[in-house]
């Protein structure tokens, strides 16, 4: 398949993450001119592999055996590699200042500082929740324990936690069984899969328009989510199983806006 | 390991991982133990039930506490525990909290979460007046009143918080063991009550 490469560069901090976003642009045949390559190694890679294998994710999910590395050569994509995993620090710094693009999608977690938002560059997040009414941390347990829903936004990253500008939202609808064999499923494919289906989306709208439509995000009407504890986790998977229904069709499906 | 750097320690929850066959079972188990380690009386089953949809679980707190009611005053002018008093006696007379109280709790709900600790006094801008922050009255208040919050509201942020505190309560350097909390034992029977009507979901 022909790769079109886009005029967008990827701030890639190696996680499930980052392989489902490479599994959405490799669908979609499209990849990012540059790469901001962040040296580290994948947390639960092989025990996530393990599990893949088990319950086939690649069929429902993306393939958890992609290789990042190869996947990039592949492209042809300008990568500049740098010995940190963390997105604040100056070797980053210096990479995306060599960039070219304008825009840079960005695959990790946590705060980008000011230092780093303020380099002349857009950084474009996908976050698993509807903005704005789920934002902060571990938006996806939230949103399944208040009312089984499941959603993520992609937008330009501010300063303030996940108040920027709206590229994309898509909500899903789930009817799945986690089973206890089943450990990684949420946070390491699940939260990844909705994440990344999102941002194909907003890719989608890039190929045809050649830009990022955004919308004004609306205010906030409650304060971000703080990190779950794993007693909530728990009872938000437990709902997920309660509400499996063994006569429809099991998975994850887009649903409507 | 400094006595901050075990609290954090035991409120880093990102990515734990999750045993789902026996983790709310354990959970349980552990919690039952903890509290009867500490030495604190609970007694669940005088707690009003969510299924009766006239109850007043502030005004029951109140009860609970012997917390005179309405209790009016400004934020900044007194200590942490007197307001956070305060904010329980407005749940027993109208089961809401004004705006300026509801600011108030959301101020110190995020600095729980983001700093770990509560300290006994602020100013108005919720700015500590005091280096002390190991009193279990504070915290178990502020628990309290982020579950009754949660019955009211429904924001699973908030239980998410007063599972946390109540997790400090009876596991930190400053816990309630020994020190016949009662708020610490309102807190933990609100929770063990909410959590039994949440898995009977």
């Amino acid at each position: 398949m022909q790769i079109n490469q886009l005029p967008i560069g990827l701030l890639l901090q190696p996680s499930l993450r980052s392989i489902a976003y490479l599994s959405v642009m490799k669908e979609l045949g499209v990849a990012p001119q540059e790469v901001v390559l962040m040296d580290v190694p994948i947390s639960k890679l092989d025990a996530v592999r393990v599990e893949s294998r088990n319950f086939n994710y690649k069929e429902d999910f993306f393939d958890v055996d992609l290789d990042i590395r190869q996947i990039l050569e592949n492209w042809g994509c300008v990568t500049h590699v740098v010995s940190t995993g963390s997105a604040n620090d100056p070797q980053v710094h210096a990479a995306i200042d060599q960039c070219e693009s304008a825009q840079i999608i960005f695959t990790g977690g946590g705060i980008l500082s000011k230092k780093t938002l303020s380099r002349g560059k857009s950084f474009i997040h996908a976050h698993p929740g509807y903005l704005p009414e789920f934002r902060g941390s571990t938006c996806f347990y939230y949103s399944l324990l208040t009312d089984l829903s499941l959603a993520a936004t992609v937008f330009f990253m501010e300063e303030k936690i996940d108040t920027g500008q709206i590229i994309a939202r898509q909500r899903f609808r789930m009817n799945y069984q986690v089973e206890k064999s089943q450990p990684l499923f949420v946070d390491y494919i699940l939260d990844p899969y909705i994440r990344a289906e999102t941002l194909k989306k907003a890719l989608v709208q890039y190929i045809k328009k050649g830009l990022f439509e955004q919308k004004p995000q609306p205010l906030a009407a409650r304060p971000a989510y703080y990190v779950m504890h794993p007693l909530l986790r728990h009872l938000a998977i437990n709902r997920v199983n309660q509400h499996y229904n063994q006569d429809a069709p099991m998975g994850v499906f887009l649903d409507e806006d | 390991m400094s006595e901050m750097e075990s609290i954090h320690k035991l409120l880093r929850h990102s990515f734990t991982p999750l045993n789902l066959g026996h983790y709310i079972g354990e959970f349980s188990v552990s919690r039952e133990r903890d509290i009867e380690a500490s030495g604190l009386v609970l007694n669940v089953e005088v707690i009003p039930s969510t299924a009766n949809t006239s109850c007043n679980f502030g005004e029951w707190v109140c009860n609970q506490l012997v917390l005179e009611r309405p209790c009016e005053l400004s934020v900044g002018e007194t200590s942490t525990e007197v307001l956070l008093k305060a904010c329980v006696s407005h749940f027993a007379t109208s089961m809401y909290l004004p705006e300026e109280l509801q600011r108030v709790i959301d101020g110190l709900q995020k600095k729980f979460e983001v700093f770990h600790r509560i300290f006994t006094e602020y100013d108005s801008n919720l700015r500590k007046r005091s280096d002390k922050y190991r009193d279990p009255a504070c915290y178990a208040l502020l628990s309290i009143i982020l579950q009754l919050r949660y019955y009211e509201s429904g924001n699973f942020n908030d239980i998410n918080t007063a599972v946390k505190i109540n997790d400090l309560l009876l596991k930190s350097p400053w816990s309630a063991l020994g020190k016949k909390c009662r708020e610490a034992e309102i807190a933990l029977s609100l929770e063990k009550n909410l959590l039994k009507e949440m898995n009977a979901d």
